[in-house]
């Protein structure tokens, strides 16, 4: 069984989790041009594929998703990526300055399988030039409302409380994030929507009938099948905000 | 009663809006480029903490700045990687087994901080012909020539000490017995002179051509 060894790079200023696999070139093996598969499957992952075996990726939010659910990577690769991720996390958490949280980067290696890497089986299905029409229109009026939402949320910056206020800062400024990412690639971006859920369970703008609001929305935001529902979940968000604010 | 302090608040919008370009730079290079797109990513983000507020002024949304800056920075750094190939600069292993040059050299659009004032970059690209190259340089040095007769000598030596060969604002500020501050001051002082006379210069030729 052939080993392949991975290169795991974090950083935990800005969340983000990159990889490379490099995978011994096996004796008397051909020599010939291998072919290489870019995959974006939402806005904040990128996978690599060389001869339909990994070759990097790329996370975005990758903490945030941690959290919510099993990331896109092989199974494999978990328990090393969530230790890496914790002690990164852990050794920053006293850095206050924002230069140097940003250059700050944790590596760590291990050796999978090569057959653990393997690309999983499934189609790619390209939408009709309609379909894709229609997808770009819901994503412009998703990004429209979750601005809205951005918008109505920092009405509730509390004047009083200044660790609440950085909360509710900070949720506003993901949904804009959010918003802007969906608009641009016109995709999901389950790790924005993960960073947001997050923002939103650590801070009490949202009262708990709005939080499960914005948790429903969000989920529906992971699903291009769900949009339309996501946006009417946004809207009703929107309403619920301004009527209370 | 605590009050919400601004400063607090404003230092909270820098780390978001540094944190958003740098994700958005990845989100993208990750697509179009070979290699780390962190690097891409770093060079950014640094040029945003350098001068935040204005930035941030003009560009209220960060994703927006990350995608119009990342394709200038792109082929900046892009620039640069031939320049160190075509001048022979000597390439070390990296952590993760790849070459990378020992050396930098000034970016071909880098905004003026570690790496000097955009004047610099009019650095001749290796892979165009040697003419053009020359005149390249002949006008990056009337240019920027130009634009250094309006500062003094001191301010001048502090630009080039800073900039052009890498010191910290803080060794400076030793050397000629001055607190950090004031060398501070300066520098930024003399980058927006010199920029304000290369954009005319450059205004100037554009009309002259």
């Amino acid at each position: 069984m052939t080993s392949a060894h991975i290169h795991l790079r974090y950083r935990p200023g800005a969340d983000v989790l990159t990889g490379s696999v490099t995978v011994p070139v096996a004796a008397g093996a051909p020599a010939g041009e291998m072919v290489e598969v870019v995959e974006a499957p939402d806005a904040d992952t990128t996978l690599t594929w060389r001869d339909d075996v990994l070759a990097s990726f790329q996370l975005v939010f990758a903490a945030a998703r941690t959290g919510q659910g099993p990331l896109p990577l092989p199974p494999g690769l978990w328990p090393t990526v969530d230790t890496l991720i914790v002690t990164a996390l852990h050794a920053v958490d006293e850095v206050h300055d924002v230069g140097a949280r940003m250059r700050a980067r944790a590596e760590a290696t291990c050796e999978l399988p090569v057959e653990a890497l393997l690309r999983p089986a499934h189609a790619i299905v390209e939408g009709s030039p309609h379909q894709l029409a229609l997808a770009r229109r819901t994503a412009e009026r998703l990004s429209r409302s979750l601005s809205q939402l951005a918008d109505a949320v920092h009405t509730r910056v509390p004047v009083d409380d200044d660790v609440e206020a950085l909360h509710t800062d900070h949720l506003a400024r993901l949904l804009r994030e959010l918003s802007a990412t969906i608009e641009l690639h016109d995709t999901t971006a389950p790790g924005a929507t993960a960073a947001t859920r997050v923002a939103a369970r650590a801070g009490e703008a949202l009262k708990p009938a709005e939080l499960e609001l914005l948790e429903t929305a969000l989920a529906e935001l992971d699903d291009r099948s769900e949009w339309v529902h996501a946006g009417e979940a946004l809207d009703r968000l929107v309403t619920t905000l301004m009527r209370h604010s | 009663m605590t009050q919400t302090k601004p400063t607090d608040r404003l230092d909270a919008a820098i780390r978001d809006y540094v944190e958003a370009v740098f994700r958005e730079v990845m989100r993208v290079a990750a697509r179009v480029r070979r290699g780390d797109p962190g690097d891409l990513a770093d060079e950014i983000s640094a040029e945003v903490l350098e001068q935040p507020e204005p930035i941030m002024a003009r560009y209220p949304d960060p994703v927006r700045f990350a995608r119009e800056r990342v394709r200038h920075a792109g082929i900046s750094l892009d620039r640069r990687e031939r320049v160190q190939r075509g001048e022979g600069a000597r390439l070390f292993t990296d952590s993760d087994g790849r070459l990378r040059p020992g050396r930098s050299v000034v970016p071909g659009d880098a905004a003026v901080r570690e790496g000097g004032p955009s004047a610099f970059s009019l650095l001749a690209d290796p892979r165009s012909r040697f003419d053009d190259a020359a005149i390249d340089q002949l006008m990056a040095s009337g240019l920027l020539r130009q634009c250094l007769e309006a500062t003094s000598r001191q301010h001048l030596t502090e630009l080039l000490l800073v900039d052009a060969l890498g010191y910290e604002v803080t060794e400076v500020a030793a050397l000629f017995g001055q607190c950090r501050e004031t060398i501070s001051r300066r520098l930024s002082a003399t980058r927006q002179l010199v920029r304000a006379q290369a954009v005319q210069a450059a205004a100037l030729e554009g009309a002259v051509r």
